[in-house]
């Protein structure tokens, strides 16, 4: 098996609130523990930008994952958040998650794009399915994050809100198929 | 030749510049045999003592210290004169060196560099 | 085929040859300004003959057969020592041009073609032509036999003399006069570099002097004479004879040959090597019983594999003679090369010999053959000079060899921290002279290795481009180093241990060394900028038809590398503007009665953290009417608008999105790129631009640039327990303010009252803070006390209410993705050495912020208004 195989199909998957959602490990530096004391709020920065940490001296933006994808306020946080550190066109930031869960392999043909009726935005909007590793376990489904989704050009707020909620509402429907699946 | 008989003659128009040098040249074993406080006075005075070194500022009054010299070089073709000289004169001391000095020192005086000149003057 | 027999060393001798071009390109434009300089014209036939003989080794024909007919027209001149003429030096620009094409021709095809002798015989008939128009009137000459050598008729020694001044040397010019007053007692000065007419000039000087003495005088006398002269701490002198077969008596008995012998005295030890050594062998250092030599050897050219030479002599060195501390190559290099000897072998010295058949007995040879044949090594012995010498000559078959002692280095010396690496650097630099022997001395060059970094640069290669992108991460890397060895302090203050102590003191050293090192090899003069201009100006005015005369000032100034590249552009730019725009055609000077001939004026210089860069004319100047007409037409403004506007707020309008001010676009200017660009560009690299013109009599461009984008010194200041600093360079002044004595508001409006003048208060707190609360304007929200920093923006002064000061410091700047910068309001971020962040605002936008809040649609009115105001409430 070739390994550069594996890592290319290779996803660090998370949670956030009550989500399950998949990251491909390319872009991932680092999971770290995230000290909200440490957070140094950047002024005029967008709303879903928690603020800067120094990692080792470098100063990495960390994204409130659920503001972004607007999953309300009110959901509140968890007690030890993680963030993790992803790099993208060379600029680093840190997504901040409820937890990470592990590190799955989904294959390309498991992967599928959310059905045409729901497909409103977002083109690369995509949902994995993890195998389960063997019979008790069943096969679970996930909301893939792609590049394109995260460091959207934030210049185009209106249209980036709409996306957010968008991808929201395909990401719970897209459970709702899996329950309906299972 | 030793050290402690080299004779040397300050001229310069400021005392305290004189003390400064005279302390140095006294504290390192040198003989400071006289002071002269202008360019005739350095002359007079450097044909009574015949020092071996004279130090010699520029900028004095009666007589500035480059007529000085060239009268002295005149006496003395081989008289060593070191000059004085503030910061920024290069072309004055470029022309000191050509009428016949043979080392300049710079105000503010550091004693190691006075010391080193007059070593190297007398040597 | 010829040259690709020699391929390996095509990237050397296109490196080495467009740097000559550079240099060539220069002297060209120097000599255009100053025809009848006899030291240009020799420098630009030096280069040439360089060119020609690298060429002629590489086997490139077509480059001697231009390179000849050049180098034969500046012989001319040399001779002569006449003016040259501008259509010669048209020609030879071409010819110059043609090189380089040539060049990229062959660099691109692989091979020297009939393509690029077809052009170099053209050129070099048109050379040839204005070298007979200018022989035929006189009688023809004799070249080449007129060297001073055949001119002189005893054969005496000539000696190349490198003398040099301690660094902190007074007056060093008058030491260099003393020193060739030395000289001229004990022989014929021939030559001296710097000359001296320069030794006025202390910037010159201080490097040293080199000069080229006719003396039968021994050397120890000629070297005694010298260090008599104060402030001299290092002479090096070498013997060459007028003719070759003549060897010196007193070295037949030895295997030496053609050997000199130089003993330099004051050398310090490096550092790295000192602690090398065990704490007896120190010991008996000091005693003297022990002694440090560095050694640089070179087999002659017909020795058989020296790498075999020097490790046997390696070894046998440390068996019998003493300890190798450290050697370039080191042993475990020559052991490698030794098993894979370079091919061609015989290549090589069919190269040496075409070079001495070319360069009439001018020996000059590849670098890289050159080092395979030297060796150099830093040897602790119980003995001296002489020792090491005698077990040379038995050892191996030697060329030349240089012996110098080393003392022990103390720590606070600069000069110490030289290497092996460095030594070779520097070597590179001097190859390019066609000189018999290179001798190195590391502290010999000017201020060594920035110095011959920054010299490097001066050709213009891809090659750079690579090493910005380590430098830029080295630079990185340092910032880690300052911050982790910041905190280690901290962790020191908690925990006192004198061990530790000591070693962080040491890293503190370190630390600080490379980070100015880096800093410093970052830092470039500006004429690598400026430097394009003259030939630019030159192509330009030619198609416009327009006689320009440009200026430069401050090339001098140092600006940090990475700005260079965006600076070129910007002032291309600029340059092209005022040459299109600015300044009128010939006819119309004269009409107006000015000179016809225009002037651009480039000026750069330093200022704190900022480099400002003038770029005037004395053209036309710019019509606010003219301005006005086009930005109301272009609906820009409004006529309301335009009438509440000064004349100078007008001519910023230049600055606008889709401005142009050409009546007729020609083909220079006007490429769509407008002012606006260009002031957006410098505002993204932290600068402004500023305008004035005053019609009939000029425009004035002011660019501020910060001279390095990586280290600031900056102001820490604390709002509602958030730190954030401000570039110290921003910064006025800092006032200590009572509210309620001082601040006064109109409107919407907080102002206070510095010397006369109404400034403006821009609470922070509300840019900073809170997101929500967009009115904290009111008066409610200034502290009782409060200071005020006082800042420059547009001409313009505001103030910034901070809390309190917390210090001030070197920050490193550490960039904030511009995603989450989005309001540009803070230009960094940078990291304490507790670990805690803070921004860097950018102090232009934030007041670009507070006036579009404000309502203050154009900056200018605010100046007028609020003194209005000040009148109205009495102040």
């Amino acid at each position: 098996m070739g390994d550069i195989l594996i890592t290319s199909n290779q996803y660090i998957i998370f949670t956030l609130a009550n989500e399950t959602m998949g990251i491909p490990i390319s872009y991932v530096r680092e999971v770290i523990n995230l000290n909200t004391h440490n957070l140094y709020r950047i002024p005029g920065s967008p709303n879903y930008f928690h603020g800067v940490i120094n990692l080792r001296g470098q100063v990495i933006p960390i994204i409130d994952t659920k503001r972004k994808f607007n999953f309300g306020l009110n959901l509140g946080s968890v007690e030890n958040p993680k963030a993790i550190i992803i790099e993208c066109d060379k600029e680093q930031f840190g997504l901040v998650v409820d937890d990470v869960e592990e590190v799955a392999q989904i294959e390309e043909s498991s992967i599928e794009s959310a059905p045409g009726n729901l497909s409103i935005s977002h083109k690369d909007r995509k949902i994995g399915r993890i195998s389960g590793k063997d019979k008790e376990i069943k096969d679970r489904f996930v909301f893939l994050l792609s590049k394109e989704f995260l460091l959207d050009n934030p210049d185009r707020k209106n249209s980036l809100m709409d996306k957010v909620l968008n991808e929201v509402s395909i990401s719970n429907k897209v459970r709702e198929k899996g329950e309906l699946i299972k | 030749m030793s050290r402690k008989a080299t004779s040397i003659l300050i001229v310069d128009d400021a005392l305290f510049m004189r003390t400064v040098l005279k302390d140095i040249l006294n504290k390192n074993g040198y003989n400071v045999v006289g002071e002269a406080t202008n360019g005739i006075e350095a002359i007079e005075k450097y044909q009574e003592l015949n020092p071996d070194i004279t130090t010699m500022d520029i900028t004095m009054p009666e007589l500035d210290g480059i007529e000085a010299l060239k009268k002295i070089i005149e006496i003395n073709n081989n008289a060593r004169i070191i000059m004085c000289s503030a910061m920024g004169q290069q072309g004055i001391v470029m022309e000191a060196i050509k009428s016949g000095a043979c080392d300049f020192i710079v105000k503010p005086f550091q004693p190691d560099r006075v010391l080193k000149a007059i070593e190297k003057a007398s040597s | 085929m010829r040259s690709n027999n020699n391929e390996e060393y095509w990237d050397l001798f296109f490196d080495e040859v467009n740097s000559h071009l550079e240099s060539l390109t220069q002297q060209m434009q120097a000599l255009e300004l100053n025809p009848g300089n006899l030291s240009i014209i020799r420098e630009i036939f030096r280069l040439v003959h360089t060119i020609k003989g690298m060429a002629a080794t590489i086997g490139f024909n077509s480059v001697v057969k231009l390179c000849h007919k050049m180098e034969e027209l500046f012989d001319f001149y040399r001779q002569n020592s006449q003016p040259v003429s501008q259509e010669i030096i048209n020609c030879q620009v071409q010819a110059t041009d043609g090189l380089f094409k040539i060049l990229e021709y062959i660099l691109a095809n692989g091979e020297d073609s009939s393509v690029c002798l077809t052009l170099a015989e053209s050129m070099s008939n048109s050379l040839e032509k204005e070298l007979n128009n200018l022989q035929n009137p006189q009688t023809t000459k004799e070249y080449k036999n007129k060297s001073p050598e055949n001119t002189q008729s005893k054969p005496e020694k000539r000696i190349q003399i490198k003398v040099k001044f301690a660094q902190d040397c007074q007056m060093p010019g008058v030491r260099a006069f003393l020193a060739t007053q030395v000289l001229e007692k004990t022989g014929l000065l021939l030559q001296s570099n710097p000359p001296k007419d320069q030794f006025l000039d202390n910037n010159i000087v201080s490097n040293g002097l080199t000069a080229v003495l006719s003396s039968d005088k021994s050397l120890n006398q000629i070297k005694e004479g010298l260090f008599r002269i104060c402030d001299v701490i290092d002479v090096e002198l070498e013997e060459n004879f007028s003719s070759p077969e003549q060897t010196p008596p007193e070295i037949v008995e030895n295997k030496i040959i053609n050997s000199e012998v130089k003993e330099i005295y004051q050398k310090k030890c490096p550092d790295y090597i000192a602690e090398k050594l065990t704490p007896d062998q120190k010991e008996n250092l000091i005693k003297d019983e022990l002694k440090i030599f560095y050694i640089d050897l070179s087999l002659i050219e017909e020795a058989e594999s020296p790498e075999q030479q020097f490790s046997n002599l390696f070894n046998n060195i440390n068996d019998y003679l003493g300890q190798i501390l450290d050697s370039e190559p080191s042993l475990s290099v020559l052991k490698i090369r030794q098993n894979s000897p370079p091919s061609q072998e015989s290549a090589k010295t069919n190269i040496n010999k075409r070079i001495n058949e070319i360069l009439d007995n001018e020996i000059t040879e590849f670098n890289a053959h050159k080092q395979r044949y030297r060796f150099q090594f830093i040897l602790v012995i119980k003995g001296d000079y002489q020792n090491i010498l005698d077990f040379l000559s038995d050892a191996c078959e030697l060329h030349k060899v240089e012996v110098k002692e080393m003392e022990l280095a103390d720590e606070t010396n600069n000069a110490s921290t030289t290497n092996f690496t460095q030594i070779n650097n520097s070597a590179k630099n001097q190859e390019n002279e066609p000189v018999n022997n290179i001798t190195l001395n590391s502290n010999n060059q000017p201020t060594g290795e920035v110095a011959n970094i920054v010299k490097q640069n001066d050709i213009k290669t891809s090659f750079v481009r690579v090493n910005l992108a380590s430098l830029d991460s080295l630079m990185n890397s340092v910032g880690e180093l300052v911050i982790n060895h910041n905190r280690l302090k901290l962790i020191l203050d908690e925990t006192p241990n004198a061990q530790l102590r000591s070693i962080i003191q040491y890293l503190n050293q370190v630390t600080t060394k490379i980070q100015q090192l880096v800093m410093g090899v970052r830092m470039v003069p500006i004429n690598q900028v400026f430097n394009r201009f003259p030939r630019f100006i030159r192509d330009i005015s030619r198609e416009l038809k327009k006689d320009i005369n440009l200026v430069l000032e401050g090339e001098e100034t140092e600006i940090d590398r990475l700005m260079i590249d965006e600076l070129n552009d910007i002032l291309i730019h600029l340059v092209r503007n005022a040459m299109d725009h600015g300044l009128e055609t010939m006819n119309e000077r004269m009409r107006k009665g000015k000179s016809q001939q225009g002037q651009i004026k480039m000026q750069a210089h330093a200022q704190g953290n900022h480099v400002f860069i003038t770029i005037s004319d004395d053209g036309r100047g710019i019509d606010p009417e003219i301005v006005k007409k086009k930005a109301l037409a272009k609906g820009l403004i409004t006529e309301e608008e335009a009438s509440l506007l000064s004349n100078k707020e007008i001519i910023n309008l230049i600055f606008s999105s889709g401005f142009s001010t050409a009546e007729t676009v020609s083909n220079l200017s006007g490429r769509g790129v407008g002012m606006d660009v260009v002031k957006s560009k410098i505002n993204s690299l932290g600068g402004q631009i500023t305008l004035q013109s005053v019609i009939g009599e000029g425009t004035s461009l002011k660019l501020s640039i910060p001279s390095t984008i990586s280290i600031i010194q900056a102001l820490i200041i604390n709002i509602q327990d958030g730190l954030y600093t401000i570039p110290l360079s921003e910064i006025r002044e800092i006032i200590s303010v009572e509210k309620k004595k001082q601040i006064y508001s109109i409107g919407n409006c907080n102002l206070l009252n510095v010397a006369g003048q109404s400034v403006p208060l821009i609470n922070l707190r509300k840019y900073l803070c809170t997101d929500e609360g967009l009115n904290v304007n009111d008066l409610d929200y200034i502290p009782d006390n409060c200071l005020v920093i006082t800042i420059n923006s547009d001409d313009k002064v505001y103030g910034l209410i901070v809390e309190s000061l917390i210090g001030q410091q070197e920050v490193v700047i550490k960039p904030i993705s511009q995603k989450a910068n989005l309001k540009g309001l803070v230009n960094g971020a940078t990291v304490f050495g507790d670990g805690r962040v803070a921004m860097i605002l950018n102090t232009d936008q934030i007041v670009r912020f507070y006036l579009n809040n404000e309502d203050f649609k154009h900056f200018g009115d605010l100046d007028n208004d609020i003194d209005d105001l000040s009148v109205l409430s009495g102040i």
